[in-house]
């Protein structure tokens, strides 16, 4: 419900607006400091100096990144909007990871132990409830006003290449892409993994140039790298698992 | 480490796939259909795990 549902929802609205390379730093770099902000107010876990300035340091470079530069990624008046939704994503993930950690603990408290797959299944139907509600709505809204699905409004060509893009990524966020990160970290110390996959919004920098002409500007190159590093200081401490 | 690095550039993958989804379907529906996708795809590999434990948890976390 938080993190597959209300983050990602909050991702899914923030991606129109922001695009995609501001949209990922955002939810990939919030998160962690959220996961440690929640579980020192919750959890009562201590705060360590050196994670605070980590959270700074992310916050730093997450602003760096969203300061206008002439880029015109944005949608027009949608910044701000787009910032708040990114905010909300990565505050859902964040929540979500430590609700993961909590449901771990429970398990293992009462003799269970419960796999990285299996876990992952119970979450996604957290977030299928949550996501049908919204879905549901707009369906019946758009019904409601005699308007079409925008599915139906694709030509054929444009309906196989959207259902292609959401098949790519089920396939490479939720299923595939976090089997391989529940791989790694049977097979490698989490303190290898998280520096690893905290690096995927600098990943994200090509893909955006090759498949959407994003160009970012220095500072927002600068920016990311800055808030990326925060995230592997702060993955390197006490938050493994966050994701 | 290689499972990390093909994890980070999965994941990386998937943001440009959901903008290019969302463009196209809208957001709404692009998200709720590639949950609906990832549950059964998740689903034909983790059903035998049962939801016993902690599930009121796991669920509200996801």
């Amino acid at each position: 419900m938080i993190g597959f549902g209300l983050g990602d929802y909050a991702l899914f609205e923030a991606l129109p607006r922001l695009g995609p390379r501001l949209t990922s730093l955002m939810v990939n770099c919030l998160a962690a400091p959220f996961a440690a902000l929640i579980e020192w107010v919750w959890l009562d876990t201590r705060l360590s100096l050196a994670q605070a300035f980590w959270g700074l340091v992310i916050l730093g470079g997450v602003a760096l990144s969203l300061a206008p530069e002439g880029d015109s990624r944005t949608v027009p008046g949608g910044r701000t909007a787009g910032i708040l939704l990114g905010v909300l994503a990565g505050f859902g993930q964040g929540f979500g990871a430590v609700l993961t950690r909590k449901a771990f603990a429970l398990a293992h408290a009462a003799g269970q132990e419960v796999d990285g797959g299996t876990a992952a299944y119970q979450r996604i139907l957290g977030g299928l409830a949550f996501v049908a509600v919204p879905f549901a709505w707009q369906r019946l809204r758009r019904r409601w006003r005699g308007q079409r699905a925008p599915e139906q409004a694709l030509t054929a060509g444009a309906r196989r290449r959207a259902w292609g893009w959401v098949f790519a990524n089920a396939l490479a966020g939720p299923s595939v892409g976090v089997g391989f990160y529940q791989w790694a970290l049977k097979t490698t110390p989490s303190g290898v993994v998280l520096p690893i996959t905290a690096m995927a919004p600098l990943f994200v920098v090509p893909f955006t140039y090759l498949f959407e002409g994003d160009r970012p500007g220095v500072r927002s190159l600068v920016g990311g790298v800055l808030a990326v590093l925060g995230v592997i200081g702060l993955a390197s401490g006490s938050l493994a698992p966050w994701k | 480490m290689f499972q990390a690095l093909v994890a980070t550039v999965l994941f990386a993958g998937s943001v440009i796939a959901a903008g290019r989804s969302a463009a196209l379907l809208g957001s709404t529906a692009a998200n709720f259909w590639r949950i609906v996708v990832a549950t059964f795809l998740l689903g034909g590999g983790y059903m035998g795990g049962g939801l016993g434990g902690a599930f009121g948890l796991f669920f509200l976390s996801g």
